[in-house]
């Protein structure tokens, strides 16, 4: 049962709840991370009358003591929509965001921007970063339900990745709808993001924005279209008798199924410029920059170590050229591997790096050289080339044979004789031919070898088997066993002589019982059975000293019915108790021998 | 007597002359060997190789020549016929100090795994041959010792010490034999000799490439068809590999 706690706003809370609720504040107190501030726009595209949502997030944040909004020039409306905070436990990670957002109306068409202002977050002062959305030339929309292509311009390059979005406007809520389909002959798509969804108000009233995020790329130069585009949905028409922000917030209505068309969007692809360009230009446009390091700069000639060319920038990465290192005798380069790390969800950004093992033999080499690459920026419509700073690395000669197996950094390389040194490591060539061998299959690498190795313990264990054979069949009686003499039938004339009180039938059949039973334990024959027996070989032989006793006691019996006088039916039976557990011990006292 | 006389005669003639023979034969042999060490000194170290190969074609395989023969392949660019003499030299003689460091050298250079571990590393150092007679001796030894309990009870009375040890040392010699076996009847059979080839998902040149296999690399063959071996990597992963890309260690 869980027991619950009622605090003054009504709500009822379990003390599971509380102190978890505690810990997280706690932990939250004991926060020290720095806050991090993000500002961005819902989206990146719109029309002119529309309205745009501006968020300030702080992560890892408890409170936003203080913020200066700047001040806008081309603002035609804004609203602040208040505070938000929210609080995430993922794998016991606390986080916290908080944020504050606004509703902006721009003015004009063009770049809207908001630039960098200072807020208080948690007593800190921290500055936002400055962002733009592209504010679109007004569209006449005569339709409740629209859709749209945007490009941030009407003139690319070829190879130069686009980023487009194809824009779902709804007057009413959306219930359901399928992918858009969208015509792009002549370019490759690209990568593409989760849809997402905004809101935007046109004219005073409230519309539901379904933004398609995704890159292309052109494949050939000239007038390309991008689209038509088309979308199925459905939506859901308020009904008449409603308000209409009551259906709008709340739902119901009818829903009726649509379908929103673009039309084709056509771009001007422009081919990179014959003027100016390099002759090891393949292609790459965008923006980039390139930095090499190598694991290792002072190693012994022979030593492998990776050269890492990182390459950092914006555009299309798939059609920039690997960097490669200046080949030079003395240096053996290998083929190398390459990773991407975007850095943003379409890859537009991001950091490529190229890993390359390299072998430097020759010490007289003092620096690694790299190839320049080149590329087209599309912005400043200029091809640029990348030099990269050479490294500068020690290669020390391999210490001689016999002063040590590998080099003084630990690595793998080794030590070569003087004799044969070429700067290849290699160990000396062997004088002496030797003895000439076989490659073929010995007698040890032979399947049957194994069983070959065992023999010996199969040859023991066949001896012994042998021994104890052999002992048996000595033990043995020379003529077939009398069946007269069986455990089994002396036993029962013993029974029924005990029954009957037929002393001397008794003590006669159990004299027998006892020759039969020892001789081939104690190893001697039947007739020469008798009570030293027991001392001079059984007990050595390990039979426990209570059934030596009971053996004795029952020699006794014989003895004193041979020489003495008649024994009474009673003291027969009694005596019988004896007699099976005696030879049960008999029994074992031979198997453990 | 006199019939006595020239079948003595006959006889020092027969051992004199199987002796020349015998002298001949083992100073041509010394002679090209000299002959291939001097082509590699020089720089011919392809050469070198090539007349390697034909001695050992000839005359029959030494440690020495195996060994060698794996320096000049090694120096004429061909790390993959190079692994496969030193291999086949490790195979007679583990335990040399310069093999072992110009195999390291070789799979550093080629970026290839370096044997480590117990069943790489330590058991590459023991032939099988070696583990399969220890483990033979040891048995032999403790059957002896176990069988005086019957026929010599007073002298296994006296060495009870030694017949555990014996004991231990049987297992100890059999679990080292077992996994040296088992080692050889997994682990890689052939060596890549050929430069930029990969293992192949299929038995075609136009089938997907499974994976890169670097020239010295080392495989399993598991089968064959049409001129093409399976062969599994380190890993066990599975593929197809051209028979005129790989060398077969010899049995």
């Amino acid at each position: 049962m869980v027991k619950t706690i009622q605090i003054p706003s009504g709500r009822r809370i379990g003390t599971g709840s509380l102190a978890r609720m505690l810990i997280l504040l706690w932990c939250l107190a004991c926060r020290t991370h720095a806050a991090n501030v993000t500002a961005a726009f819902d989206r990146l595209f719109i029309e002119l009358g529309e309205t745009v949502q501006f968020t300030v997030t702080a992560d890892n944040a408890q409170r936003i003591d203080r913020i200066q909004f700047p001040e806008l020039a081309n603002l035609a409306g804004g609203q602040d929509l208040g505070t938000s905070q929210q609080t995430e436990v993922i794998n016991g990670a606390v986080s916290s965001h908080i944020s504050r957002r606004y509703r902006l109306q721009p003015a004009a068409a063009g770049d809207f921007t908001v630039p960098s202002f200072k807020l208080v977050v948690d007593g800190q002062e921290v500055t936002t970063p400055t962002v733009r959305c592209r504010v679109l030339p007004v569209e006449q929309h005569t339709n409740t339900v629209w859709l749209k292509i945007v490009t941030e311009r009407d003139t690319y390059t070829l190879g130069e990745t686009i980023p487009l979005e194809l824009q779902l406007y709804s007057a009413y809520n959306i219930d359901s709808g399928s992918p858009p389909n969208l015509s792009l002959d002549g370019f490759i798509k690209g990568h593409d993001e989760k849809p997402s969804q905004s809101q935007t108000v046109i004219g005073g009233k409230n519309h539901i924005v379904l933004t398609f995020r995704m890159t292309a790329t052109p494949t050939k130069g000239g007038d390309l279209q991008i689209g038509p585009a088309s979308m199925d949905l459905a939506v859901v028409v308020p009904s008449q008798n409603r308000a209409r922000g009551f259906d709008f917030f709340f739902g119901g209505g009818s829903a009726q199924k649509v379908t929103a068309e673009a039309p084709a969007k056509t771009l001007h692809i422009l081919q990179p410029p014959m003027e100016g360009r390099p002759v090891d230009y393949a292609g790459a446009v965008g923006r980039f920059t390139a930095k090499a390091t190598a694991s290792r700069t002072n190693f012994t000639a022979g030593d492998a170590i990776t050269v890492k060319i990182v390459v950092s920038g914006q555009g299309a990465f798939d059609t920039l050229p690997a960097p490669k290192l200046e080949e030079m005798p003395g240096i053996t380069i290998y083929t190398g591997t390459n990773s991407f790390v975007p850095g943003d969800s379409l890859g537009m950004i991001g950091t490529k790096t190229y890993e390359q093992a390299v072998i430097v033999e020759d010490p007289a080499i003092t620096e690694l050289k790299f190839e320049p690459f080149s590329f087209f920026d599309p912005q400043t419509r200029r091809y640029e080339k990348v030099s990269l700073r050479p490294i500068k690395i020690k290669v020390n000669r391999p210490a001689v044979a016999g002063n040590a197996a590998g080099s003084t950094n630990g690595s793998n390389t080794l030590a070569s004789e003087p004799t044969t040194a070429k700067g290849d490591g290699l160990r000396p060539l062997r004088v002496d031919y030797g003895d000439t061998v076989s490659l073929a299959a010995g007698l040890s690498d032979a399947p049957w070898f194994p069983a070959l190795a065992a023999a010996p313990l199969l040859a023991y264990a066949i001896l012994m088997y042998g021994l104890t054979l052999a002992k048996r069949q000595r033990l043995a009686p020379k003529t077939a066993p009398d069946p007269l003499l069986s455990r089994d039938s002396l036993l029962s004339k013993l029974a029924k002589a005990a029954d009957s009180g037929d002393a001397p039938n008794y003590y006669n059949t159990l004299n027998q019982l006892l020759q039969v039973e020892i001789a081939p334990v104690a190893g001697v024959p039947p007739n020469s059975v008798n009570s030293a027996i027991v001392e001079s070989k059984l007990i050595p032989m390990g039979l426990p000293s209570e059934e030596g006793n009971r053996l004795r006691k029952l020699f006794e019996g014989v003895d004193e019915a041979r020489f003495g006088g008649i024994a009474k039916p009673d003291t027969l039976r009694a005596a019988m108790a004896d007699v099976e557990p005696a030879l049960n011990a008999l029994r074992q006292l031979q198997w453990r021998n | 007597m006199k019939l006595s006389g020239i079948f003595w005669q006959i006889l020092l003639a027969t051992v004199l002359s199987i002796g020349g023979w015998l002298g001949s034969i083992a100073s041509a042999r010394a002679d090209a060997f000299d002959d291939a060490a001097r082509l590699y000194e020089r720089g011919q170290a392809l050469e070198a190789a090539s007349m390697y190969e034909q001695i050992a074609t000839t005359r029959g395989y030494s440690y020495a020549l195996l060994y060698n023969m794996g320096n000049a392949y090694f120096r004429a660019g061909s790390p993959g016929m190079a692994i496969w003499a030193w291999r086949e030299a490790e195979y007679l003689n583990p335990r040399h100090s310069d093999l072992q460091a110009n195999l390291a050298l070789a799979a550093n250079r080629g970026n290839l795994p370096v044997a480590k571990g117990l069943a790489d590393g330590t058991l590459r150092r023991i032939r099988l041959c070696e583990s399969a007679w220890a483990a033979f001796t040891a048995t032999l030894v403790w059957a002896t010792l176990l069988s005086f309990g019957r026929t010599l009870p007073a002298l296994y009375h006296k060495t009870t010490s030694l017949r555990w040890l014996a004991g231990i040392a049987t297992l100890c010699f059999w679990a080292l034999y077992g996994t040296k076996y088992w080692a050889n009847l997994t682990g890689p059979n052939c060596i890549v000799v050929a430069h930029d080839t990969a293992v192949r998902f299929g038995p075609l040149e136009e089938a997907p490439v499974a994976f890169p296999a670097p020239e010295g690399s080392e495989l399993r063959i598991v089968g064959s068809r049409n001129g093409w071996f399976q062969v599994t990597d380190s890993n066990a992963k599975p593929g197809w590999i051209d028979q005129k890309h790989v060398k077969r260690r010899l049995p």
